[in-house]
């Protein structure tokens, strides 16, 4: 199943950008590299990039975002989906 | 085209809002302000005691408009700076620590409730030892605060007066 979510927020700038769309997958398997959208109790809905699997521990690109250590380990439970495709906004837009 | 597209289909469906979030002011923490401000409420203290003493075998205990002055902004400084220590692991506490640090350092609750405490006592009083424990409970702080950063600390000496030890990250 598909899933479209909006970027808030420069946490993961240059890739995602605020205003961005993202596709999401819904079912998927976990890779170190992917990037995925999941509620986090303290920060509610986030979209981070995976950096470990056992834990899952994630990251944001941007020096700006929130730390791994202050997001801490990710329970599979809280994950929405897998960044499948991405639409930039454009200067215009 | 496709982004308008979806804009439009937002505008309607609202989609959600994943945040690739920022957290003002953007991840900085750091426990430095604590410790400075509650090594300037000890100075203040001990300048406080000082003064008295000056006032008494000096002047005659006399306590005239500059010794008022004196004393005022010296009490209203170890006020500042008290709560400044509050403040600023109100926020670390607040802000920073998580579930998985809490579950880490569980005593981290009560060490925060202590700095409270004896911040407040610094407030209310003259009171060195209280000022002193202060100081120490917020070097245990900030030694809990480097281990979840995973930075390792040493204690030195603080270059300024009272030149007590203080907790340091060595990086």
């Amino acid at each position: 199943m598909l899933r479209i979510v909006r970027v808030k927020g420069q946490s993961m700038s240059p890739q995602y950008n605020c205003g961005d769309f993202l596709v999401l997958a819904t079912r998927f398997k976990i890779k170190v590299g992917q990037c995925i959208v999941f509620v986090h109790p303290n920060y509610d809905l986030m979209v981070k990039q995976v950096v470990s699997i056992q834990p899952i521990r994630v990251k944001g690109i941007n020096i700006q975002s929130v730390t791994e250590e202050e997001m801490g380990n990710i329970e599979l439970g809280w994950i929405r989906g897998k960044v499948i495709f991405h639409i930039k906004k454009g200067l215009n837009d | 085209m496709l982004y308008q597209a979806l804009n439009f289909l937002d505008k309607h469906l609202s989609f959600n809002e994943a945040k690739a979030h920022c957290d003002v002011p953007c991840g900085v923490y750091d426990p430095i302000p604590a410790q400075i401000a509650a090594m300037s409420a000890i100075r203040m203290v001990d300048t406080i005691t000082d003064l008295e003493k000056h006032e008494e075998q000096d002047h005659g205990g006399k306590r005239d408009a500059h010794y008022n002055n004196k004393i005022t902004r010296m009490i209203n400084e170890k006020e500042k700076e008290a709560e400044k220590v509050k403040h600023e692991i109100r926020i670390i506490w607040g802000d920073f620590f998580k579930a998985p640090q809490f579950e880490q350092f569980p005593e981290i609750h009560t060490l925060t409730h202590e700095i409270m405490l004896l911040g407040s006592k610094t407030k209310q009083n003259i009171d060195r030892e209280a000022a002193v424990a202060l100081l120490n409970k917020v070097n245990d702080f900030a030694e809990i605060f480097y281990k979840v950063k995973n930075i390792s600390t040493k204690k030195v000496t603080y270059h300024c007066k009272p030149n007590l030890e203080m907790v340091f990250p060595d990086l």
